[in-house]
């Protein structure tokens, strides 16, 4: 099964990664070599875009936890557009995310990227 | 649609390629059988789990997974001949920690379960089979 991922970013402060497929054992490692081309700039929020992940499995999860160790160990914040229902009742049994940084659609999260560039 | 009954068994060579082909091969019987989508989705997912942690620590050239649907109930079985391990013996993983804190370990069990009404695992015959149930 596969795993495509647009990137989309504005620089310095944050790139988007969005998923498209499924994240298991075989696609795991794609994500993280997007992952570390994002971190190779110094941006302060990812945002992982989910509306098109349809499956994630323990490896998948793994990523999304490396990923968020990542960004809260250089003070920066990872957050998640829209969870698809069988996506997030995996992450909800693992506790992968924190709530908080959850969003119910992309236009959430938009708002919220806008209020606190506002507030910058 | 195929009778929705089911009894079918997959020897899985120990790559990760034959695990994600029978990983295919298992998601599309389960459609064929009646399981709606979201269902095949979590019965791959824990047999995913499954299946790579036998690929990951048991030193086997092949495992075996067996998938039984009755009317009533939905069986997923999984042998290895490797070394005597009970993967539900293991401590759950403290998802309480702190995500930058928490150890990486334990989860993919932890989901099967979660997502499985009933799962066991017994010793038989020099193999390790664990035994998933759910109410059909």
């Amino acid at each position: 099964m596969s795993l495509s991922i647009d990137v989309e970013t504005h620089l310095p402060v944050r790139t988007t990664l969005r998923l498209e497929g499924r994240l298991d054992t075989d696609t795991a490692h794609s994500f993280d070599e997007e992952l570390e081309r994002a971190l190779d700039s110094p941006i302060k929020i990812l945002v992982l875009d989910c509306a098109k992940l349809d499956y994630v499995s323990s490896a998948g999860i793994l990523s999304i936890l490396k990923a968020q160790k990542r960004m809260n160990a250089r003070g920066g914040k990872t957050l998640f557009g829209y969870l698809q229902p069988g996506v997030k009742k995996v992450f909800d049994i693992v506790k992968a995310v924190d709530l908080s940084s959850v969003f119910a659609s992309v236009e959430e999260l938009d708002e919220y990227l806008d209020s606190i560039q506002r507030d910058a | 649609m195929k009778g929705e009954t089911l009894s079918h068994s997959l020897e899985i060579e120990s790559t990760a390629d034959a695990v994600s082909s029978a990983l295919d091969r298992l998601e599309v019987l389960l459609g064929e059988h009646g399981i709606d989508h979201d269902r095949c989705l979590e019965l791959r997912l824990v047999s995913e789990e499954v299946l790579t942690n036998i690929l990951k620590y048991a030193d086997v050239p092949a495992m075996q997974a067996h998938i039984a649907i009755d009317a009533r109930t939905l069986e997923l079985e999984f042998r290895d001949r490797g070394a005597p391990f009970d993967p539900l013996a293991r401590v759950d993983p403290d998802l309480d920690q702190d995500v930058s804190e928490r150890p990486l370990g334990g989860l993919g069990i932890h989901l099967v379960k979660q997502l499985v009404e009933d799962v066991s695992y017994r010793r038989e015959d020099g193999q390790n089979v664990l035994r998933l149930v759910n109410k059909r």
